[in-house]
């Protein structure tokens, strides 16, 4: 598993959108009915009251540059219409 | 030198050619009897087979056998005005059809009325009738006493209904209940069950004096608590009275598809205090939808590929009215490059009769795999082999009590159907989930 801390941006793999970690899993000596949730839960960056908790393995960690891409490409975006 | 005799053709004995002549003669005449012989067989048969037969109905199927006679309550006997209504039944519902008849309506509803006049002989001897009618009794229980720790019922009580009854409820509340049909359903007489889950198991190939990585998977258990149910409602003393009125039917649907509705409410969201111990999508992996609350058909094909392999085979689709709407309104694209044919709706109105077990009706095809109807948060949109993902502890039983004095100054008799039941996520890994859902694009 990636690893991820709260507050990193991560970008879904399949289809390139960003998001920011808000927590990670239970750590796994803490036994819960299903067997320690594996889940990292994830808000959307553009739209943070939109919260899923997703599967870690479909994430990578995003460097710095490709971020202030997507915010550059975001602010023409909106610029533009 | 002698001269040599030649012939060109061999001269024939005209005997012979006679004999031959005869011969040919008789053979001829055979033939033409022969035939004649069968034409006259073949006419005399489809002469037979024309001729219509004459005889009655009931010369040829037998005599028609009489209605079914019921006594009635007098001493004379009578043939009850709903026995066409009982005979419909066995073509349309066979399954009610099994636990319904006039003599077992009969006496569950004077089961009903000694529960309602207090009359304990009345029920004592309705419940012994619906009994024999059937063969059917309640098991004797030897569970020991009850203590903090036993897992047994505490502090409940009332009368358990006769069987007959109680199953024409349940099957009631299981053509309103879609998930129960869908979900493993566990029956236990404790008030909790105990299921033990654990991770996968890996196997590993080894060369020669190697030994494989220990790989035995953490062990954990879900426990199932049963959590009461009841719906209270009242029937008029005129309604009880009415011995024409269908009381089976009312008692049996009002109570039945009421539990049944609110069963998959508790088990879709969790609603209510005391709830399930879990619902359907609780530790389910959310798959993100690339814009969010923004559904594409490029979102649900990677949703339904995240699924793991080995539960798509027998995956349902489960979303709300709302989801079910988006989904009718995307549309797909069929054919590639050159030979796009043009677009079609991801979910086409299927065959309404097609169901899934007692309530699940399927409203239509994604990816080959049904989608029905349930009343899932608004945006939700689960995929999963439910039977693996979720477990129903069930109680066999469904108790009833009434009151006359509760409704005293209403003229009411007041009911009371309560049962018990648990729902539990037992493998979230055998399920998908999108959320949020709104629009689509």
């Amino acid at each position: 598993m990636a690893e991820f801390k709260v507050g990193d941006t991560v970008r879904n793999t399949s289809n390139g959108t960003l998001f920011v970690v808000v927590a990670l899993p239970r750590p796994k000596d803490r036994k819960t009915a299903d067997l320690g949730d594996p889940r990292v839960t994830v808000k959307y960056r553009d739209n943070p009251s939109q919260v899923r908790q997703v599967d870690p393995a479909l994430y990578v960690a995003t460097t710095a540059e490709e971020v202030r891409e997507a915010d550059a490409a975001a602010k023409a975006k909106t610029k533009a219409a | 030198m002698a001269e040599l005799a030649t012939t060109d053709t061999p001269s024939v004995d005209p005997n012979v050619i006679k004999m031959l002549e005869t011969v040919e003669a008789g053979a001829t005449k055979l033939r033409e009897k022969a035939m004649a012989d069968f034409e006259a067989g073949f006419a005399a048969e489809l002469a037979k087979r024309l001729k219509p037969n004459r005889e009655t109905l009931e010369r040829i199927n037998g005599p028609t056998p009489e209605p079914e006679r019921v006594p009635a309550l007098s001493s004379g006997r009578i043939f009850d005005p709903r026995w066409q209504l009982y005979e419909r039944m066995k073509r349309r519902d066979p399954e009610m059809a099994v636990y319904r008849s006039p003599d077992s309506d009969h006496w569950s509803a004077e089961w009903i009325r000694g529960m309602t006049h207090g009359n304990h002989e009345a029920v004592q001897r309705a419940a012994d009738k619906l009994n024999e009618l059937y063969g059917l009794s309640r098991a004797t229980l030897v569970e020991g006493p009850t203590t903090a720790v036993s897992g047994l019922s505490q502090g409940e009580s009332g009368f358990l209904m006769p069987l007959p009854l109680a199953n024409a409820v349940a099957i009631q509340m299981n053509r309103s209940a879609k998930i129960r049909s869908l979900a493993k359903v566990e029956n236990s007489v404790s008030k909790t069950l105990r299921i033990p889950t654990a991770a996968t198991a890996t196997a590993y190939m080894l060369a020669e004096g190697a030994t494989a990585t220990q790989g035995e998977p953490d062990m954990s258990s879900v426990l199932l608590d049963k959590k009461k149910q009841q719906c209270q409602f009242g029937a008029s003393k005129e309604t009880l009275r009415d011995s024409a009125f269908d009381l089976t039917g009312l008692f049996t649907e009002r109570a039945g598809s009421a539990m049944g509705q609110q069963e998959d409410v508790e088990i879709c969201t969790g609603a209510s205090t005391p709830t399930v111990s879990s619902t359907i999508i609780a530790g389910i992996t959310d798959v993100a939808e690339g814009s969010s609350t923004v559904l594409t058909y490029a979102d649900l094909v990677t949703f339904w590929y995240t699924l793991p392999e080995q539960y798509q085979a027998s995956a349902i689709w489960l979303c709300g009215g709302v989801v079910a709407g988006l989904l009718t309104r995307l549309t797909m694209v069929y054919g590639s490059g050159a030979t796009l044919n043009g677009t079609q709706p991801v979910l086409s109105p299927a065959n309404p009769s097609v169901t899934l077990g007692d309530g699940a009706n399927v409203q239509g095809f994604i990816f080959g795999r049904p989608v029905v109807i349930v009343p899932l948060a608004s945006g939700g949109l689960y995929v999963g082999d439910i039977r693996r993902a979720y477990t129903i502890l069930d109680e066999p039983g469904i108790e009833v009590e009434s009151s006359l004095h509760a409704g005293w100054s209403t003229d009411t008799v007041l009911w009371k159907f309560t049962r018990r039941f648990d729902g539990a996520t037992i493998t979230a890994d055998a399920a998908r989930r999108m959320a949020g859902l709104a629009t689509i694009a």
